[in-house]
Protein backbone atom coordinates (compact mmCIF):
# COMPACT_ATOMS: atom_id res chain seq x y z
CA UNK A 1 0.00 0.00 0.00
CA UNK A 2 2.72 2.18 0.82
CA UNK A 3 6.11 1.67 -1.49
CA UNK A 4 8.67 3.77 -0.28
CA UNK A 5 12.30 3.35 -2.69
CA UNK A 6 15.91 5.54 -1.84
CA UNK A 7 13.82 8.02 -0.09
CA UNK A 8 16.23 11.02 0.54
CA UNK A 9 15.83 14.93 2.16
CA UNK A 10 18.57 17.59 2.31
CA UNK A 11 17.64 20.41 3.98
CA UNK A 12 20.49 22.96 2.80
CA UNK A 13 23.60 20.96 3.88
CA UNK A 14 21.49 19.01 6.47
CA UNK A 15 20.79 15.51 5.85
CA UNK A 16 17.44 14.24 7.55
CA UNK A 17 16.99 11.04 6.29
CA UNK A 18 18.86 9.19 3.52
CA UNK A 19 17.51 6.28 1.36
CA UNK A 20 14.87 4.85 3.06
CA UNK A 21 13.39 2.14 1.33
CA UNK A 22 9.92 0.37 3.12
CA UNK A 23 7.07 -1.41 2.11
CA UNK A 24 4.11 -1.29 4.06
CA UNK A 25 1.27 -3.95 2.86
CA UNK A 26 -2.61 -3.20 2.91
CA UNK A 27 -4.15 -3.21 6.45
CA UNK A 28 -0.98 -3.39 8.18
CA UNK A 29 -0.48 -1.26 10.92
CA UNK A 30 3.14 -0.14 11.14
CA UNK A 31 5.18 2.03 13.74
CA UNK A 32 7.37 4.45 12.72
CA UNK A 33 10.01 4.61 15.77
CA UNK A 34 12.41 6.73 16.53
CA UNK A 35 14.48 9.38 18.71
CA UNK A 36 13.59 12.73 18.23
CA UNK A 37 15.39 14.05 15.61
CA UNK A 38 15.81 10.93 13.71
CA UNK A 39 13.70 11.95 10.30
CA UNK A 40 10.25 10.31 11.61
CA UNK A 41 8.10 13.50 10.76
CA UNK A 42 9.95 14.93 7.31
CA UNK A 43 9.00 11.16 6.30
CA UNK A 44 5.47 11.65 7.08
CA UNK A 45 5.50 14.94 5.60
CA UNK A 46 6.69 13.06 2.07
CA UNK A 47 4.31 10.31 2.49
CA UNK A 48 1.49 13.07 2.94
CA UNK A 49 2.30 14.83 0.07
CA UNK A 50 3.30 18.60 2.32
CA UNK A 51 7.09 18.72 1.11
CA UNK A 52 9.10 17.03 -1.64
CA UNK A 53 12.07 14.53 -1.13
CA UNK A 54 15.85 15.75 -2.63
CA UNK A 55 15.88 11.52 -3.83
CA UNK A 56 13.81 8.53 -3.53
CA UNK A 57 10.27 7.81 -5.11
CA UNK A 58 7.43 6.96 -2.94
CA UNK A 59 4.01 5.48 -3.68
CA UNK A 60 0.76 5.42 -1.88
CA UNK A 61 -1.96 2.64 -3.10
CA UNK A 62 0.25 2.40 -6.15
CA UNK A 63 -0.04 5.91 -7.00
CA UNK A 64 3.08 7.93 -7.03
CA UNK A 65 3.23 11.37 -4.72
CA UNK A 66 5.33 13.52 -6.99
CA UNK A 67 3.43 12.77 -10.15
CA UNK A 68 -0.41 12.80 -8.83
CA UNK A 69 0.01 14.40 -5.74
CA UNK A 70 -3.84 14.67 -5.58
CA UNK A 71 -4.68 11.69 -5.98
CA UNK A 72 -2.87 10.68 -3.46
CA UNK A 73 -4.18 12.72 -1.30
CA UNK A 74 -7.58 12.22 -1.75
CA UNK A 75 -6.79 8.55 -0.54
CA UNK A 76 -4.87 9.69 2.73
CA UNK A 77 -5.83 10.83 6.02
CA UNK A 78 -2.98 12.74 7.47
CA UNK A 79 -2.49 14.02 11.74
CA UNK A 80 0.88 16.29 11.70
CA UNK A 81 3.09 16.43 14.96
CA UNK A 82 1.21 19.56 15.56
CA UNK A 83 -2.98 19.16 15.18
CA UNK A 84 -3.80 21.60 12.47
CA UNK A 85 -6.38 23.23 14.12
CA UNK A 86 -8.31 26.92 13.70
CA UNK A 87 -8.73 28.13 17.15
CA UNK A 88 -11.28 30.47 15.99
CA UNK A 89 -13.60 27.65 14.66
CA UNK A 90 -16.25 25.26 16.75
CA UNK A 91 -15.34 22.04 16.27
CA UNK A 92 -18.13 20.72 14.17
CA UNK A 93 -17.62 23.94 11.89
CA UNK A 94 -13.71 22.98 11.34
CA UNK A 95 -14.85 19.02 10.47
CA UNK A 96 -17.01 20.06 8.25
CA UNK A 97 -14.46 22.20 6.58
CA UNK A 98 -11.76 20.00 5.99
CA UNK A 99 -15.15 17.10 4.83
CA UNK A 100 -15.64 19.92 2.36
CA UNK A 101 -11.90 20.27 0.97
CA UNK A 102 -11.86 16.57 1.25
CA UNK A 103 -15.05 16.13 -0.77
CA UNK A 104 -17.41 15.02 1.53
CA UNK A 105 -20.87 15.83 -0.40
CA UNK A 106 -22.70 18.03 1.18
CA UNK A 107 -25.78 15.96 2.28
CA UNK A 108 -23.26 13.63 3.56
CA UNK A 109 -21.30 15.69 5.55
CA UNK A 110 -23.67 15.98 8.89
CA UNK A 111 -23.48 12.27 8.98
CA UNK A 112 -20.04 12.62 8.00
CA UNK A 113 -19.15 14.94 10.83
CA UNK A 114 -20.86 12.74 13.35
CA UNK A 115 -18.63 9.39 12.78
CA UNK A 116 -15.50 10.85 12.83
CA UNK A 117 -16.37 12.73 16.13
CA UNK A 118 -17.80 9.91 17.75
CA UNK A 119 -14.45 7.52 16.63
CA UNK A 120 -12.77 10.60 17.74
CA UNK A 121 -14.26 10.78 21.17
CA UNK A 122 -15.38 14.20 20.63
CA UNK A 123 -19.10 14.01 19.48
CA UNK A 124 -20.36 16.02 22.50
CA UNK A 125 -17.98 19.30 22.02
CA UNK A 126 -19.01 19.56 18.17
CA UNK A 127 -20.44 23.58 18.87
CA UNK A 128 -17.73 24.16 21.34
CA UNK A 129 -15.42 26.89 20.08
CA UNK A 130 -12.14 24.78 19.31
CA UNK A 131 -10.13 27.78 21.45
CA UNK A 132 -12.08 26.66 24.64
CA UNK A 133 -11.31 23.35 25.12
CA UNK A 134 -8.30 21.33 26.10
CA UNK A 135 -5.17 20.29 24.37
CA UNK A 136 -6.38 16.34 24.67
CA UNK A 137 -9.48 17.58 22.71
CA UNK A 138 -8.08 19.42 20.24
CA UNK A 139 -5.18 16.45 19.52
CA UNK A 140 -8.46 14.35 19.14
CA UNK A 141 -10.14 16.60 17.06
CA UNK A 142 -7.14 16.50 14.74
CA UNK A 143 -7.49 12.52 14.71
CA UNK A 144 -11.17 12.88 13.95
CA UNK A 145 -10.04 14.86 10.86
CA UNK A 146 -7.61 12.90 9.79
CA UNK A 147 -9.96 9.97 9.74
CA UNK A 148 -12.75 12.34 7.48
CA UNK A 149 -14.07 10.04 4.41
CA UNK A 150 -12.71 6.87 5.88
CA UNK A 151 -9.22 6.96 3.92
CA UNK A 152 -7.69 3.92 2.39
CA UNK A 153 -4.02 5.12 4.14
CA UNK A 154 -4.09 6.51 7.31
CA UNK A 155 -0.51 8.87 8.57
CA UNK A 156 -0.58 9.79 12.11
CA UNK A 157 2.62 11.58 13.38
CA UNK A 158 2.64 11.46 17.18
CA UNK A 159 -0.98 10.94 17.78
CA UNK A 160 -0.97 10.59 21.57
CA UNK A 161 1.11 13.09 22.46
CA UNK A 162 -0.59 15.67 25.08
CA UNK A 163 -3.08 13.28 25.98
CA UNK A 164 -3.59 11.99 29.60
CA UNK A 165 -3.81 8.28 30.46
CA UNK A 166 -7.23 7.55 29.94
CA UNK A 167 -7.05 8.96 26.35
CA UNK A 168 -3.95 7.53 24.93
CA UNK A 169 -5.62 4.32 26.36
CA UNK A 170 -8.71 5.71 23.95
CA UNK A 171 -6.56 6.54 21.20
CA UNK A 172 -4.48 3.51 21.04
CA UNK A 173 -7.98 1.51 21.42
CA UNK A 174 -8.99 3.32 18.35
CA UNK A 175 -5.81 2.66 16.32
CA UNK A 176 -5.84 -1.16 17.25
CA UNK A 177 -9.53 -1.21 15.94
CA UNK A 178 -9.35 0.38 12.58
CA UNK A 179 -6.25 -1.61 12.42
CA UNK A 180 -7.93 -5.07 13.39
CA UNK A 181 -10.82 -3.94 10.56
CA UNK A 182 -8.49 -4.68 7.82
CA UNK A 183 -9.60 -1.76 5.99
CA UNK A 184 -7.11 0.83 6.46
CA UNK A 185 -3.56 0.83 6.38
CA UNK A 186 -2.09 2.91 9.27
CA UNK A 187 1.76 4.12 9.57
CA UNK A 188 1.86 6.08 13.48
CA UNK A 189 5.45 7.81 14.19
CA UNK A 190 6.20 8.03 18.32
CA UNK A 191 9.24 7.55 20.42
CA UNK A 192 7.40 6.20 22.83
CA UNK A 193 8.10 2.11 22.61
CA UNK A 194 4.76 1.53 24.94
CA UNK A 195 2.72 2.75 21.85
CA UNK A 196 4.17 0.63 19.32
CA UNK A 197 3.71 -2.60 21.59
CA UNK A 198 0.22 -1.59 21.95
CA UNK A 199 -0.83 -0.90 18.90
CA UNK A 200 1.79 -2.01 16.02
CA UNK A 201 2.36 -5.43 14.21
CA UNK A 202 5.38 -4.33 12.80
CA UNK A 203 8.04 -1.51 13.85
CA UNK A 204 10.30 0.46 11.55
CA UNK A 205 13.32 2.28 13.58
CA UNK A 206 15.15 4.80 12.42
CA UNK A 207 18.03 6.91 13.47
CA UNK A 208 19.97 9.30 11.92
CA UNK A 209 18.16 9.66 9.07
CA UNK A 210 18.46 5.99 8.31
CA UNK A 211 16.87 2.32 9.37
CA UNK A 212 18.45 0.83 11.37
CA UNK A 213 15.42 -2.21 12.13
CA UNK A 214 12.28 -3.39 10.11
CA UNK A 215 10.55 -6.36 11.42
CA UNK A 216 7.98 -7.79 12.99
CA UNK A 217 7.90 -7.08 17.09
CA UNK A 218 7.80 -10.63 18.15
CA UNK A 219 10.91 -11.36 15.67
CA UNK A 220 13.00 -8.34 16.79
CA UNK A 221 12.73 -9.04 20.19
CA UNK A 222 13.52 -12.86 19.54
CA UNK A 223 16.44 -12.08 17.33
CA UNK A 224 18.14 -9.67 19.66
CA UNK A 225 16.73 -11.66 22.55
CA UNK A 226 15.96 -8.65 24.36
CA UNK A 227 12.95 -6.64 25.00
CA UNK A 228 12.38 -3.53 22.57
CA UNK A 229 13.70 -1.16 25.26
CA UNK A 230 17.22 -1.94 24.68
CA UNK A 231 17.14 -2.80 21.41
CA UNK A 232 15.83 0.62 20.82
CA UNK A 233 18.58 2.18 23.16
CA UNK A 234 21.11 0.06 21.46
CA UNK A 235 20.24 0.50 17.91
CA UNK A 236 19.25 4.17 18.39
CA UNK A 237 23.03 4.88 19.99
CA UNK A 238 25.12 2.72 17.27
CA UNK B 1 -13.83 26.41 -7.79
CA UNK B 2 -16.22 24.91 -4.77
CA UNK B 3 -12.64 24.60 -3.12
CA UNK B 4 -12.20 28.00 -3.17
CA UNK B 5 -15.78 29.01 -2.00
CA UNK B 6 -15.05 26.46 0.68
CA UNK B 7 -11.94 28.15 2.08
CA UNK B 8 -13.45 31.54 1.13
CA UNK B 9 -16.96 30.70 3.53
CA UNK B 10 -14.18 29.62 6.40
CA UNK B 11 -12.32 32.87 5.82
CA UNK B 12 -15.55 34.92 6.33
CA UNK B 13 -16.93 32.83 8.99
CA UNK B 14 -13.51 33.74 10.75
CA UNK B 15 -13.99 37.48 10.46
CA UNK B 16 -16.98 37.09 12.42
CA UNK B 17 -16.29 34.51 15.36
CA UNK B 18 -13.46 36.88 15.92
CA UNK B 19 -13.76 40.46 16.57
CA UNK B 20 -11.89 41.58 13.32
CA UNK B 21 -15.10 41.66 11.56
CA UNK B 22 -17.29 43.89 14.11
CA UNK B 23 -14.78 46.37 15.06
CA UNK B 24 -13.69 46.37 10.91
CA UNK B 25 -16.95 47.34 10.11
CA UNK B 26 -18.48 49.47 13.28
CA UNK B 27 -15.51 51.49 13.15
CA UNK B 28 -15.70 52.19 9.42
CA UNK B 29 -19.25 53.04 9.52
CA UNK B 30 -18.51 55.12 12.39
CA UNK B 31 -15.93 57.44 11.12
CA UNK B 32 -18.17 57.92 8.03
CA UNK B 33 -20.89 58.91 9.57
CA UNK B 34 -18.64 61.53 11.26
CA UNK B 35 -17.44 62.57 7.68
CA UNK B 36 -20.90 62.47 7.06
CA UNK B 37 -21.94 64.96 9.45
CA UNK B 38 -18.86 66.99 9.06
CA UNK B 39 -19.27 67.85 5.54
CA UNK B 40 -23.17 68.31 5.97
CA UNK B 41 -22.59 70.79 8.43
CA UNK B 42 -20.26 72.67 6.19
CA UNK B 43 -22.87 72.32 3.42
CA UNK B 44 -25.54 74.13 5.68
CA UNK B 45 -23.22 76.76 6.25
CA UNK B 46 -22.36 77.33 3.13
CA UNK B 47 -25.68 77.60 2.14
CA UNK B 48 -26.72 80.55 5.01
CA UNK B 49 -23.72 81.98 3.60
CA UNK B 50 -24.49 82.46 0.02
CA UNK B 51 -28.37 83.01 0.97
CA UNK B 52 -27.07 86.11 3.49
CA UNK B 53 -24.58 87.11 0.50
CA UNK B 54 -27.63 87.43 -1.70
CA UNK B 55 -25.64 85.55 -4.38
CA UNK B 56 -27.92 83.04 -6.09
CA UNK B 57 -25.75 81.88 -9.09
CA UNK B 58 -23.08 80.84 -5.85
CA UNK B 59 -25.92 78.99 -4.43
CA UNK B 60 -27.08 77.25 -7.80
CA UNK B 61 -23.26 75.71 -8.23
CA UNK B 62 -23.69 73.84 -4.75
CA UNK B 63 -24.66 70.23 -4.86
CA UNK B 64 -24.71 67.31 -2.77
CA UNK B 65 -22.14 65.54 -4.99
CA UNK B 66 -20.03 67.84 -5.40
CA UNK B 67 -19.88 69.53 -1.54
CA UNK B 68 -20.87 66.02 0.51
CA UNK B 69 -20.42 62.82 -1.58
CA UNK B 70 -17.34 63.49 -3.31
CA UNK B 71 -15.37 64.12 -0.16
CA UNK B 72 -17.10 61.32 1.44
CA UNK B 73 -15.51 58.57 -1.18
CA UNK B 74 -12.21 60.34 -0.84
CA UNK B 75 -11.98 60.46 2.98
CA UNK B 76 -13.28 56.55 2.76
CA UNK B 77 -10.37 54.97 0.42
CA UNK B 78 -7.92 56.94 2.59
CA UNK B 79 -9.27 55.16 5.74
CA UNK B 80 -8.21 51.86 3.70
CA UNK B 81 -4.77 52.06 4.44
CA UNK B 82 -5.38 51.36 8.08
CA UNK B 83 -8.40 48.76 7.64
CA UNK B 84 -7.01 46.64 4.83
CA UNK B 85 -3.75 45.52 6.75
CA UNK B 86 -5.76 44.45 9.48
CA UNK B 87 -7.91 42.45 7.53
CA UNK B 88 -5.30 40.79 5.13
CA UNK B 89 -2.65 40.20 8.39
CA UNK B 90 -3.77 37.17 8.89
CA UNK B 91 -4.86 35.65 5.92
CA UNK B 92 -1.55 33.43 5.36
CA UNK B 93 0.82 34.73 8.45
CA UNK B 94 -1.80 32.66 10.60
CA UNK B 95 -2.53 29.55 8.54
CA UNK B 96 1.84 29.00 9.08
CA UNK B 97 2.09 29.88 12.64
CA UNK B 98 -0.73 27.76 13.73
CA UNK B 99 0.58 25.02 10.90
CA UNK B 100 -2.76 24.45 9.21
CA UNK B 101 -1.34 25.63 6.45
CA UNK B 102 -0.14 21.71 6.34
CA UNK B 103 -3.61 21.34 6.37
CA UNK B 104 -4.48 23.18 3.20
CA UNK B 105 -1.23 21.72 1.80
CA UNK B 106 -2.05 17.95 2.23
CA UNK B 107 -5.88 18.29 1.35
CA UNK B 108 -6.67 17.64 -2.24
CA UNK B 109 -7.06 21.53 -2.97
CA UNK B 110 -4.55 23.48 -5.71
CA UNK B 111 -2.79 25.93 -4.50
CA UNK B 112 -4.75 28.25 -7.07
CA UNK B 113 -7.95 27.54 -5.08
CA UNK B 114 -6.17 28.39 -1.51
CA UNK B 115 -5.35 31.70 -2.89
CA UNK B 116 -8.43 32.33 -4.91
CA UNK B 117 -10.54 31.71 -1.57
CA UNK B 118 -8.52 33.53 0.39
CA UNK B 119 -8.54 36.51 -2.10
CA UNK B 120 -12.63 36.10 -2.06
CA UNK B 121 -12.85 35.94 1.70
CA UNK B 122 -11.57 39.11 2.06
CA UNK B 123 -13.27 40.70 -0.77
CA UNK B 124 -16.63 39.75 0.02
CA UNK B 125 -15.32 41.80 3.21
CA UNK B 126 -14.53 44.56 1.24
CA UNK B 127 -17.45 44.74 -1.01
CA UNK B 128 -19.60 45.25 2.53
CA UNK B 129 -17.26 47.35 3.35
CA UNK B 130 -17.26 49.79 -0.25
CA UNK B 131 -21.36 49.45 0.29
CA UNK B 132 -21.27 51.01 3.66
CA UNK B 133 -20.98 54.75 2.42
CA UNK B 134 -23.55 54.06 0.44
CA UNK B 135 -26.24 54.38 3.37
CA UNK B 136 -25.09 58.66 3.15
CA UNK B 137 -26.75 59.62 -0.01
CA UNK B 138 -29.24 57.61 0.28
CA UNK B 139 -29.73 59.18 3.07
CA UNK B 140 -29.94 62.63 1.34
CA UNK B 141 -32.26 61.38 -1.25
CA UNK B 142 -34.78 61.02 1.44
CA UNK B 143 -34.23 63.79 3.25
CA UNK B 144 -32.71 66.63 1.03
CA UNK B 145 -34.31 68.71 -1.23
CA UNK B 146 -33.13 69.55 -4.75
CA UNK B 147 -33.36 72.88 -6.88
CA UNK B 148 -34.93 71.18 -9.60
CA UNK B 149 -36.89 68.57 -10.11
CA UNK B 150 -36.19 64.79 -9.50
CA UNK B 151 -33.63 63.42 -6.90
CA UNK B 152 -31.37 65.57 -4.90
CA UNK B 153 -28.62 63.63 -5.62
CA UNK B 154 -27.31 62.58 -8.99
CA UNK B 155 -26.67 58.63 -8.65
CA UNK B 156 -24.22 58.00 -11.54
CA UNK B 157 -20.72 59.81 -10.09
CA UNK B 158 -22.03 57.73 -6.79
CA UNK B 159 -22.02 54.59 -8.94
CA UNK B 160 -19.01 54.98 -10.57
CA UNK B 161 -17.38 56.42 -7.31
CA UNK B 162 -18.28 53.26 -5.03
CA UNK B 163 -17.21 50.89 -7.76
CA UNK B 164 -14.15 52.80 -8.08
CA UNK B 165 -14.02 52.97 -4.50
CA UNK B 166 -14.10 49.04 -4.36
CA UNK B 167 -11.83 48.32 -6.82
CA UNK B 168 -8.56 50.61 -5.22
CA UNK B 169 -9.78 48.40 -1.95
CA UNK B 170 -9.40 44.99 -3.73
CA UNK B 171 -6.43 45.63 -5.00
CA UNK B 172 -5.32 46.75 -1.90
CA UNK B 173 -6.61 43.44 -0.36
CA UNK B 174 -4.13 41.83 -3.08
CA UNK B 175 -1.47 43.72 -1.97
CA UNK B 176 -1.99 42.43 1.94
CA UNK B 177 -2.84 38.65 0.40
CA UNK B 178 0.42 38.83 -1.35
CA UNK B 179 2.37 40.05 1.68
CA UNK B 180 0.84 37.88 4.15
CA UNK B 181 2.09 35.00 2.18
CA UNK B 182 5.15 36.28 2.96
CA UNK B 183 5.82 35.86 6.44
CA UNK B 184 4.94 34.19 9.53
CA UNK B 185 4.65 36.88 11.90
CA UNK B 186 1.07 38.76 11.62
CA UNK B 187 2.47 41.92 13.00
CA UNK B 188 5.04 42.02 10.15
CA UNK B 189 2.37 41.21 7.35
CA UNK B 190 0.34 44.40 8.69
CA UNK B 191 3.15 46.72 9.49
CA UNK B 192 4.81 45.74 6.06
CA UNK B 193 1.65 46.22 4.20
CA UNK B 194 0.80 49.36 5.89
CA UNK B 195 3.85 50.69 4.35
CA UNK B 196 3.36 49.70 0.80
CA UNK B 197 -0.26 51.33 1.06
CA UNK B 198 1.33 54.44 2.09
CA UNK B 199 4.06 54.40 -0.11
CA UNK B 200 0.96 53.92 -2.96
CA UNK B 201 -0.40 57.36 -1.81
CA UNK B 202 2.67 59.36 -1.55
CA UNK B 203 3.67 57.92 -5.52
CA UNK B 204 1.13 61.00 -6.70
CA UNK B 205 3.08 63.57 -4.34
CA UNK B 206 6.21 62.31 -6.47
CA UNK B 207 4.46 62.74 -9.57
CA UNK B 208 3.48 66.30 -9.15
CA UNK B 209 7.44 67.17 -8.97
CA UNK B 210 8.19 65.72 -11.96
CA UNK B 211 7.97 66.75 -15.87
CA UNK B 212 6.91 65.00 -19.11
CA UNK B 213 6.85 61.36 -19.75
CA UNK B 214 7.87 60.27 -16.40
CA UNK B 215 4.78 62.23 -14.75
CA UNK B 216 2.97 60.53 -16.63
CA UNK B 217 4.54 57.19 -16.01
CA UNK B 218 4.26 57.94 -12.45
CA UNK B 219 0.97 58.82 -12.93
CA UNK B 220 0.02 55.91 -14.27
CA UNK B 221 1.42 53.10 -12.10
CA UNK B 222 -0.15 55.23 -8.77
CA UNK B 223 -3.69 53.90 -8.13
CA UNK B 224 -4.78 57.16 -7.08
CA UNK B 225 -5.06 58.74 -10.40
CA UNK B 226 -7.21 55.63 -11.71
CA UNK B 227 -9.45 56.18 -8.52
CA UNK B 228 -10.12 59.92 -8.66
CA UNK B 229 -11.36 60.30 -11.75
CA UNK B 230 -14.18 57.49 -10.64
CA UNK B 231 -14.59 59.42 -7.52
CA UNK B 232 -16.02 62.57 -9.95
CA UNK B 233 -17.92 60.17 -12.47
CA UNK B 234 -15.42 59.65 -14.68
CA UNK B 235 -14.18 55.98 -15.08
CA UNK B 236 -12.24 55.29 -18.08
CA UNK B 237 -11.79 51.40 -19.71
CA UNK B 238 -8.25 51.80 -19.04
CA UNK B 239 -8.93 52.29 -15.07
CA UNK B 240 -10.85 48.79 -15.32
CA UNK B 241 -7.74 47.20 -17.18
CA UNK B 242 -5.68 48.84 -14.75
CA UNK B 243 -6.94 47.79 -11.35
CA UNK B 244 -7.80 44.07 -13.17
CA UNK B 245 -4.29 43.69 -14.47
CA UNK B 246 -2.90 44.63 -10.44
CA UNK B 247 -5.18 42.44 -8.96
CA UNK B 248 -4.32 39.54 -11.24
CA UNK B 249 -0.46 39.87 -11.18
CA UNK B 250 -0.25 40.35 -7.45
CA UNK B 251 -2.91 37.04 -7.07
CA UNK B 252 -0.12 35.47 -9.47
CA UNK B 253 3.04 36.41 -7.49
CA UNK B 254 1.03 35.40 -4.25
CA UNK B 255 0.60 31.64 -6.31
CA UNK B 256 4.19 31.35 -6.92
CA UNK B 257 4.58 32.17 -3.30
CA UNK B 258 2.58 29.26 -1.79
CA UNK B 259 3.29 26.86 -4.56
CA UNK B 260 7.39 27.55 -3.60
CA UNK B 261 6.15 25.41 -0.08
CA UNK B 262 5.29 22.96 -2.40
CA UNK B 263 9.27 21.96 -4.13
CA UNK B 264 11.13 24.06 -0.57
Amino acid sequence: MIEVRGLTKRYRDHVAVKDLTFRVEPGEVVGFLGPNGAGKSTTMRILAGYMPATAGEVKVAGIDVFEDPMGVKRRIGYLPEIPPIYLDMTVSGYLGFVARLKGVPRRELKAEIHRVAELGGVDHILPRLIRNISKGYRQRVGISQALLRDPDVLILDEPTVGLDPIQIEQVRRLITDLGASKKHTIILSTHILSEVKATCERIIMIAGGDIVANAKLDDLEREHNAPLEEIFTKLAVS
Amino acid sequence: MSNAITIAKKELGIYFTTIIGYVGFGAFAFLMGLVFVTTLNRYQQMTQYYLGQQQPQLLQQLNFNDQIIQPMLSTGYWMFLFFVPFLTMRLFAEEKSARTFELLMTAPVTSFEIVLGKFMGVGVMMLIMSLIPLAFPLILHMYGTSSGPGSAVEWMPVYSGTLVVLLLGLTFCAIGLFISSLTENQIVAAVLTFAVLLLAFVIPLIAGRLDGDWRVIVEYISPMSHVNRGVVGRILLSDLVYFGSVISFLLFLTLRVVESHRWR
